[in-house]
Parts: C-alpha cells; structure tokens; sequence
C-alpha cells in the first residue's frame, strides 16, 4: 500500500495555488475598480463640483444683471462693474479647474463651444461696462436685455446639460463598477463551489486512506497476536515437554542411579563407601533439583489445584530462592480461572518477581490478587524501570499474555515498580 | 479617584478664577429692547439690539448706549427710544437719552462709535431700517444730527453693523455700512414652518443689498466710494465687520460676515479700491465648502503670533469659525481648539475676544440666541460661550464658571466691552432680543494686573484707530488693534487693555500709527492707563 501524504500534499498545493490565484484575480479587480473610480466617479464628481461653482457664479451674474435691470439701487450701473469683476474672476478660476479635470474627455467640439460662449460673454461684459461707465444707462440696459442674459442663460443651459452629461457618465461608471462587483460575486461563488469540491475530494481521499490503513493496522494486529499465541502457545508446549522429560526420564535415570549407587555400597568394600554415599548425596540433591525445575517450568500445582495455591507455591519458592520477603494478598476465595489462561496470570506472576529479582535493588515484594475485576498487581520498592532503557523481553512477554486474556497490563514506575494486570472477566 | 481621572484632572488647566458679576440693577440699567412685533414677524425684529460702551462726555468713565426697535407703522404699542446711561462713577448709571437728544424715533439696530471730526468727542453712526443717522458729539453732553449735512442722507436700507476706520490713511475717519436685505414692511415675505402661522424668515427670501462705504472728507461730510472703491455688491446679506491687517502692509482690509452669503475679505489696494480674496484666503465658506450664516465678527491675535486671526459666529450646528491667520491665507482651527464641539447648538451673535482673566492670552467671548421662538429642536434662549484660552491651543468653555446670571440662558444679541468701574478689566455689556440689557463687572481675583493705551492721533485719526499696539514682556509679545466695529451691530470702548499676568513693568510698548509713525516706550510700569498722543512721551494715568 503507497504512502498518501504525496497526495494529500498535492491537494494542498492545489488548494493554495486556486487561493493564490482568486486573491490575485480579486486584487486586479479592486484594483480595475479603483482605476475605474478615480478615472471616472471621482473625476466626475470633481468635475461635477466646478460645474456647480460655475452654474452658482451664473447665477450671481443672473442676480446681478437682474439687479441692474430693476434699478432699485440707488448706484449708477457703472457700480457693478466690480461685482461683475468678482464672478468672472470666480468663474475663471472655476473654468481654469474644470478644464484640467475634465477637458480630455469631453467632446472637442463641446470644449470649444464652451471657451468661445465664455469669451463672448466676457466680451459682451465688457461692452456692457463700457456702456455704463459712459453713462449710457437705456443703452446699457438694452444691452443687457437683448445681448448679455440670453448669453447667459444659454451658458447656464450648456452648463446644466454637462453636469447631465457628467451624471450619465457617473451612471455608466457606477454601471461598470456593479458589473465588476458582479463578475467578483460570481467568481466568488465559483472560488467557493470549486473549494469545497476540493476539499470534499481531498476529505474522502483521507478518509479512504485512513480506513485503508487502519484496517491494514487490524490485520497486522491480528496477525501479531495469533503469532503471539502460537509462540506462547509453543513456548508452553516445550515447556511442558521438558518438564515432563525432566520429571520422566531425568528423574528415573537419577532415581534408578540412586537405587543402583546404595545397591553398590552395600557390595563395595569399606574403603569406597564414603564415595559412593557421597555420589548417591549428589544424585539424590541433583535429583531434587531436576524435580524443583521440572515443577517450575511447568508446576503440576497450578493444573492440579488451581492459581491460588501454585501463586502461593511459587511464592514460597521465590522466597526461598530470591531471600526477598514477599508480602502475599489474596482474595477471600481464590479465582477460579480455566487452566490455560491461568498459565498465563501465573507466568506474568513469575516474570513480575523474576524483574523484581533481576533489575532492581528490591527488598520487599507487594502480590496482591483481587477477583472482580479479575487483578494481580505485583510491586516492590526498588529503583524502579530505567525510563530510557530499552524495554526487556520480558515485559513484551507480559503484554502479550494480558492480551491473550483479553485484559490490559499497566507498568507504573517509580517509585518502585507495580505491574497490574486486570482481566475484565475471568 | 481612578488614574486615569487623576491624570485628566493633572492635564487639566486651572479655571480661570474671573467672575462676571450681574450688576444690571445695582447700577440702574431697567432697558428692555422693543422689537415692535405685533404678530407679522418681519424681519428685523429678530436682529437687534446693539449696543455700545463709550466715553461720550469724556470724563474718562465708559457711559452705555442701548440701542432700540420702536412700534411699526400703524401698529402703535409703546414708547421706546435708544438709551444713553451716563456712567455716575460710583457704579450706576443716569438716564441721559433726553438731555443728550437722542430721544428721537427711530428702529435703531446697530451703532459704530468714533470721533469722525477729530474734535477730541466721539460720534454715533445708528444703523437700523430706514435712514442711518449720524450724530455730532457738541461737547456739551447732546448730540446734533448731521445725517444730511454730511451727505449720508436720502439713503434708506435695512442697515445692520457699521464700523469707523481710516480705509484711505488720511488721519480721517471714514465709514463702513453693512446691509443686510432688500426688506420693507411692504416687501415682507410669507414664510412659515407649519404651512400655517408666519414665522421669521431667512435672509435667502430676499434679495441682497450693498454695504456702503463712505469717505470722509474732513470737511464734515462724506463721500459714498462704495462702487468706486470695488465694495459694491449686491449678492451680500451683511451683519458684521471687521478691520484686520491681511498682508501686514500697513493698509487696513475689511471682512465682512455675510448671512447664507459667501464672507467677504476686502483687501486694501492702497490706492482707494479694495480687491476680494475671500475665497483664496479660505474665510468665503466653510469647510463643507457651503456659505455659512455669519452674524457676528472679530479681529484678534490669540496666537500671539502677531498676526491676527478670525471668530465668526454662526447659525446653530455651523459652530463658531476661528480662523488662524498664517502666510497661505486663514485656517479654520475650530475643531481643534474645541470651540467648534462647544458651539455647535448654539446661535451666535456678538462675538469678541478679550484677556478676560488678564493672564495675557486673548479669551473669547461670544452671545447665543435663537431667532425664532417658534423653532422646534432649539432653545430660543441660549446661555452665552467664554472660551477660556488655555495659551496652549485650546479653548475651553468657561461660561457656567463665570457666574450665575451670565450662564443663565438668554436671547443674546449686542456685546460690547468697556471698563465701566475702572478697576483695570473690561467689564462686559450685552443685550438680548426683546429682552432687558445686561450689565456684567469683571472681577478678576488671581492678582494678575493689566495695562492700558489709550491713544489721541495728531497725524493720524484722533481716536488713533486702525493703530497696533504692541508689548513687550519677557514671556513674549502681544498686540491690539485700536478697532471700530467687530462684535455685531456694537462698539466698544478703544483702549487696547492688555492682561500681563503678575508683571509689574513691561520692557516696551510699540505703537504703529495709522500714519506711519512708529513710537516706542519702554519700561511701563503695569496696573494703569497710558494715554498715549502720536509722536509725545505717553502719560500714565491711574486706573482710579
């Protein structure tokens, strides 16, 4: 089965690079509106702002020639010759702006049809104070009836119909600016459609993966523990063979040995029975061993009698062989337990005292047996399990049994060490 | 207290310790202004009164000058006239109206005070709707209406603010009249807010009128230079004016605040005629690029700069305008001073800067009043502004501080300032619409003492205005200008009184003349008044 991460890491680089590439579409498009805005909205509105000053300084020419018209003033019509100085001088200035802002993109034609009304009106102004600083009041006011408001009011027609003008152009740039702000909405939602897809593909290749390698996981632990049991299940067999062999053929060599050594000094002269006692003491002591062996490998006092009694057996044994005290907990009734998984609570209680024995510098040993839940917990005082030491054959010994009685073993450790072992059910 | 209280209260400038006591009926002031409303709310009702705080009989005692609406014609309620109160030197005030002749009728609105023909007495010019009047001082407690006489008849208007200045720098003083609408009862405009009752109108339901500029001549009469001086204009709605010096040239230049209109700012040619830069100078509009609707006005270096700047008021919600002057034109630094968060529900009217509590940083002090009592939203009645000004760019409102009466919430018109007790300070004098005038002493507790010019011309204009005066102490300079008009439809007494803190002696006053002259004193001793002829050792005089 091939590795995913080259996949899943493919899914992320595409992610990315589709993000990369919406945040880049997303900035050009910001980046087309504000080019759009400042060319048009905001020119427009600059625009908009002169045209508006100059339709106000029309005004006030309007007002002034009215002013003039009604002659309520007690001035003669040469006084407003500054007032009339004062909003040409205005509306130069505002022109001046409104040409710099707005002439590229205006009509030539309208551009020059502007600059000429102005000057003709401005020429027509003059014309109009020459008149009224030479005291020519009818003629004046016929001037300013018959040549000069109609000029004006033909500039501030022209005038309104460019701030039109300049309203359309601002309603076709709001139309772009909301076309652009669809094209991005739609392309949101493509963004968003296509990154969902993504990640739902890149999900169920993940999940797909990780089930196929999680049931890969089962099988290979399956695998491992039938393995487990068959060692186990051989280990116990051999075990059992050469306890037997031991206790069959060893023994009855030994005793037959025995028998044939007192047998040959009752016939031997004097000088050899010294010896040959001495001989028979060692194949009598040899014979015992065999036999302490042969019981320890496989203690025929677990299969006759049961886990309590060969635990407290063994712990005897242990004691005597080790010199380490051994304090002995057990139930108030001892466990009842089928003989081949007793094996296995009585060999996690052997390799549980051996370590006690072996790794650390132990004087006293807890054994405590607890029936419901089914629990042997095994702790004694010493230095404890060296963390970064690497773990022993022993205890993998013992994991692998509390697994084969469906329960779990937890090594706690230091101070001392304790070993549960706890079997749901027994 | 928690930090960060403790901290603002650390940062927080001292209150001024000034008190603006109500001396109104202690000293026998019983005005109440006539308005002459009978129910057609025409216009001018809701503009005055002005008023003024004047030497008329030279006694060197501020006396007081009210000015009055009257009935209309043909709706006949009561008698009312202008006041004069001649200052009795202990605190009150005699009515002189009749024996000084001004017991005449007339809708009075405004007035300028200043001695035209340089006869050592000061003059009145009234504006109001119909003729102005201009009154001759005799010199024997009475006033001669020379209206006529000096060419300044045969002219009707609806005249508002008027100022005396020496445009011309001929040592006379020549005369600038605001106007504010083409209004007369028979022109009188509907205008209501419920589509039912009439309420006042604004000034956009009329068309605008010229201010007028007259020359004096020096022969007693005058010019009218309002075309030929580049001033006329009929598109402004005027109600107050100032003289201030734009281009530091020598050269008096002129703003006018227009009501809805555009401000002006003339500035002087030099030769007669006066070219309009309010617009490049910034002070046309506000800063949303709209026509505000000034009232009132004033002139003054509160920087201590040496150039002068800009308090204009204006309606509610436009806040007061309080431009700085600064080499590229006017910068409106209200937001910053905070007097624009201060002032924005309030109407303002008559405006002047002042060292109220003598500390030498010039304060302001502005009155607020609604012009319809029938607005919704608005109080009619406005309590007034004194801006406090901390010398370290900030204004603060100092105004519930200052006193019960003063704070009290009224329908504020006319301001003027004068130093009615002589104890040094200017004492306050304001008038409300339809309502009584109010008479405010100044009682300055922190110690800190003050200096006084008051200037005579030979050369120049007698009563030296259009002169600066400036001192200087070891913390840094201040100037005055001796000015006419400012505030609205009001005038003021023209010594330039400078607050110099605990100082007992400045090392110099400077004083530039209208005509050029340049005098310098040095060494004054501070807590007196210098009266100061052109081109003579100045002679000190005590405050008492």
């Amino acid at each position: 089965m091939s590795s995913p991460t080259a996949r899943l890491a493919g899914g992320v680089v595409l992610t990315l690079v589709i993000i990369l590439a919406y945040a880049g579409y997303t900035l050009n498009s910001v980046r087309r509106m504000r080019q759009v805005q400042t060319d048009i909205v905001d020119t427009n509105r600059k625009s908009a702002l002169q045209l508006i000053r100059i339709q106000g300084d029309l005004n006030a020419l309007a007002l002034a020639l009215r002013d003039m018209l009604d002659r309520t003033e007690s001035y003669p019509l040469s006084a407003w010759a500054s007032q009339l100085d004062r909003i040409r001088e205005n509306l130069d200035d505002a022109l001046r702006a409104e040409s710099r802002i707005a002439t590229a993109r205006r009509d030539p034609q309208q551009n020059a049809y502007l600059q000429a009304s102005f000057q003709q009106l401005w020429s027509a102004v003059a014309q109009m104070k020459a008149l009224a600083a030479q005291g020519q009041s009818e003629e004046t006011i016929s001037f300013i009836r018959e040549t000069l408001e109609p000029q004006q009011q033909a500039l501030t027609s022209f005038t309104a119909r460019l701030l039109v003008q300049n309203n359309a152009e601002e309603q076709r740039a709001a139309t772009q600016v909301a076309a652009i702000y669809s094209e991005i909405e739609r392309n949101a939602y493509l963004f968003l459609a296509i990154s969902l897809a993504l990640v739902l593909v890149v999900s169920l290749g993940l999940i797909r993966s990780n089930r196929l390698l999680f049931d890969r996981l089962a099988s290979l632990s399956n695998q491992r523990r039938e393995l487990a049991q068959q060692l186990i299940s051989s280990q116990e067999s051999t075990l059992r063979t050469i306890s037997r062999d031991l206790h069959d053929e060893f023994g009855q060599i030994l005793t037959a040995l025995g028998a044939m050594l007192t047998r040959a000094a009752r016939h031997a002269p004097d000088s050899f029975t010294a010896e040959l006692q001495e001989s028979r003491a060692i194949v009598q002591d040899t014979l015992e061993k065999v036999r302490a062996l042969s019981q320890t490998l496989q203690p025929v006092i677990l299969e006759e009698q049961g886990l309590g009694p060969a635990i407290e057996w063994h712990i005897s044994v242990f004691q005597r062989q080790t010199g380490i005290a051994v304090e002995y907990h057990p139930p108030a009734t001892p466990p009842v337990m089928e003989h081949t998984r007793s094996i296995h609570v009585f060999r996690i209680l052997q390799e549980a005292l051996n370590n006690a024995a072996r790794h650390a510098n132990v004087e006293t040993v807890t054994v405590r047996l607890i029936n419901e839940p089914f629990t042997l917990q095994v702790a004694d005082n010493g230095g404890g399990i060296d963390a970064s030491a690497t773990p022993g054959v022993g205890l993998a010994g013992m994991r692998e049994r509390a697994e084969l009685l469906g329960g779990a073993l937890s090594v706690v450790s230091p101070p001392g060490t304790t070993i549960t072992l706890q079997v749901p059910y027994v | 207290m928690t930090r960060r209280q403790l901290l603002l209260a650390l940062a927080a400038p001292p209150p001024p310790l000034v008190q603006l006591v109500d001396v109104t009926r202690a000293a026998g002031l019983n005005f109440v202004h006539h308005t002459g409303a009978f129910g057609s709310r025409f216009l001018p009702e809701t503009l005055g009164p002005g008023c003024a705080l004047l030497d008329y009989d030279n006694d060197g005692w501020p006396d007081i000058l009210l000015m009055n609406g009257q009935d209309w014609p043909g709706h006949p309620r009561r008698a009312a006239t202008l006041q004069l109160l001649r200052n009795n030197r202990n605190g009150t005030f005699t009515d002189v109206t009749r024996a000084a002749g001004l017991d005449f009728p007339f809708y009075g609105l405004g007035v300028a005070v200043a001695d035209f023909n340089n006869d050592g007495f000061p003059d009145l010019y009234l504006t109001g709707v119909g003729q102005n009047r201009l009154l001759r001082n005799t010199g024997r407690g009475t006033f001669e209406d020379v209206t006529v006489k000096s060419g300044l008849g045969n002219r009707t208007g609806f005249s508002t603010s008027a100022m005396w200045f020496d445009y011309d720098r001929d040592g006379h003083l020549d005369l600038f009249v605001c106007n504010y609408v083409r209004w007369t009862p028979s022109q009188d405009v509907f205008c209501t807010l419920d589509g039912k009752k009439k309420s006042y109108c604004t000034p956009e339901a009329y068309r605008g009128a010229t201010c007028w500029l007259f020359r004096n001549r020096g022969d007693g009469t005058f010019e009218d230079v309002t075309a030929k001086s580049g001033l006329f204009d009929t598109s402004s709605k005027s109600l107050g004016v100032a003289m201030l010096d734009i281009d530091s040239d020598g050269w008096p230049d002129l703003f006018v605040a227009n009501d809805t209109q555009p401000n002006k700012l003339y500035r002087n040619n030099r030769d007669g005629t006066f070219r309009e830069v309010a617009v490049r100078s910034g002070v046309a509009f506000g800063e949303d690029g709209r026509a505000r609707a000034g009232m009132g006005v004033d002139a003054g270096d509160f920087r201590r700069t040496g150039v002068e700047g800009l308090a204009i008021t204006n309606f509610d919600n436009e806040m007061i305008s309080l431009y700085e002057g600064t080499p590229n034109g006017f910068v409106d630094r209200a937001a910053q001073t905070g007097i624009a968060s201060a002032s924005r529900a309030t109407l303002g009217f008559g405006c002047l800067f002042f060292d109220a509590d003598l500390d030498g940083q010039l304060d302001l002090l502005a009155v607020n009043g609604h012009i319809d009592d029938s607005v919704r939203g608005r109080a009619y009645a406005q309590p007034p502004h004194l801006f406090w000004n901390d010398g370290a760019g900030k204004f603060h409102d100092v105004s519930a501080q200052a006193g019960e009466s003063f704070a009290k919430p009224k329908v504020g018109r006319g301001l003027a300032l004068g130093d009615f007790d002589r104890d040094g300070d200017l004492d306050v004098l304001l008038t409300t619409n339809g309502g009584p005038a109010y008479l405010y002493r100044n009682d300055v507790s922190n110690g800190n003492q003050s200096i006084r010019f008051r200037l005579e011309g030979r050369k120049s204009n007698r009563d030296g205005i259009g002169a600066v005066v400036q001192i200087d102490e070891a913390t840094g300079s201040q100037t005055r200008r001796i000015r006419s008009g400012s505030s609205y439809l009001s005038s003021s007494t023209l010594a330039a009184t400078f607050g110099v803190g605990g100082q007992r002696t400045i090392k110099r006053a400077i004083i530039r003349w209208p005509s050029g002259r340049v005098d310098e004193h040095a060494n004054l001793a501070t807590g007196r008044t210098y009266h100061c002829m052109e081109g003579q050792a100045p002679v000190a005089l005590n405050y008492r």
